[in-house]
């Protein structure tokens, strides 16, 4: 199972230096079965909740094809206004749909042109 | 087709520009609470699905997806016809047709063409008319 972040998450991440244990247990919460879904195999699922006022607090957006590609897509702030609009939903599902008929030849190769990069998984 | 692929690759790398320019200016006119922003001064959730079509044209063919994507930007299309044109004019706006005529920078007897139904005004005025509608006249305030 190929386990991503786009590239807007990995340069995110780098700029505000999130730590990798936050990432690590949204996740872990995400294959759970605990986000919460948007339809379109998108999931929001809240980050860093423990860490309560310091950095690493964010509600975070992923797309999750059971099984075969998980893709950390999006990550705000969590005082940032928590609803998608109309537009960034349809948007999304775009994106989504594109990324649900993928085969892992174009997967890998995007990985190499940087646009998802793996994401070690710790409880796997 | 190789010349093909490189003029579609053209193509969509300018597309991609526009699109930024095109989300900048977004950025001014959306309200806050409109959507969901990174953190301050990050892009959007548009510009991250921007970013990441982007790089999927890459590797496969998402033209239709795109197109898709690009009409999400803007409004629908609407056609202003004798009707529409008048009541745009005359009830929202209240103006006279030489005045309605000077802000569109079109010559009266054009603007009574449209009225008239002689001629249709061309998608691009309707897109002027479209934005008179949603934001009056102060989409055309100011001297510069």
């Amino acid at each position: 199972m190929y386990i991503l972040k786009t590239r807007y998450v990995r340069k995110f991440l780098t700029k505000y230096s999130v730590p990798g244990g936050p990432v690590q247990s949204a996740l872990k919460t995400l294959l759970d079965g605990k986000g919460v879904s948007l339809g379109g195999l998108l999931y929001k699922v809240r980050m860093g909740d423990e860490h309560k006022g310091k950095s690493g607090s964010f509600r975070t957006l992923w797309f999750w094809k059971r099984g075969e590609l998980v893709i950390f897509c999006f990550l705000f702030a969590k005082n940032q206004a928590n609803n998608l609009t109309d537009k960034e939903e349809k948007a999304l599902k775009l994106l989504a749909k594109e990324w649900n008929s993928l085969i892992p030849s174009e997967i890998d190769a995007l990985i190499a042109q940087g646009e998802f990069e793996r994401i070690d998984y710790e409880h796997e | 087709m190789s010349t093909n692929k490189s003029a579609g690759k053209r193509i969509r790398k300018a597309k991609h520009r526009l699109g930024t320019i095109a989300s900048v200016a977004g950025k001014k006119a959306r309200r806050p609470e409109a959507g969901v922003k990174g953190v301050a001064g990050q892009p959007s959730i548009l510009d991250m699905v921007e970013e990441g079509l982007h790089g999927l044209s890459k590797v496969k063919d998402i033209k239709t997806t795109l197109r898709e994507f690009d009409r999400l930007q803007y409004p629908a299309p609407k056609d202003y016809g004798p009707t529409e044109i008048i009541r745009l004019r005359e009830r929202k706006l209240r103006m006279s047709q030489a005045a309605f005529a000077l802000a569109c920078n079109a010559k009266l007897s054009t603007l009574q063409k449209w009225e008239s139904g002689v001629n249709k005004p061309t998608p691009p005025v309707n897109r002027l008319f479209q934005l008179m509608e949603r934001g009056g006249l102060a989409i055309l305030e100011g001297g510069g």
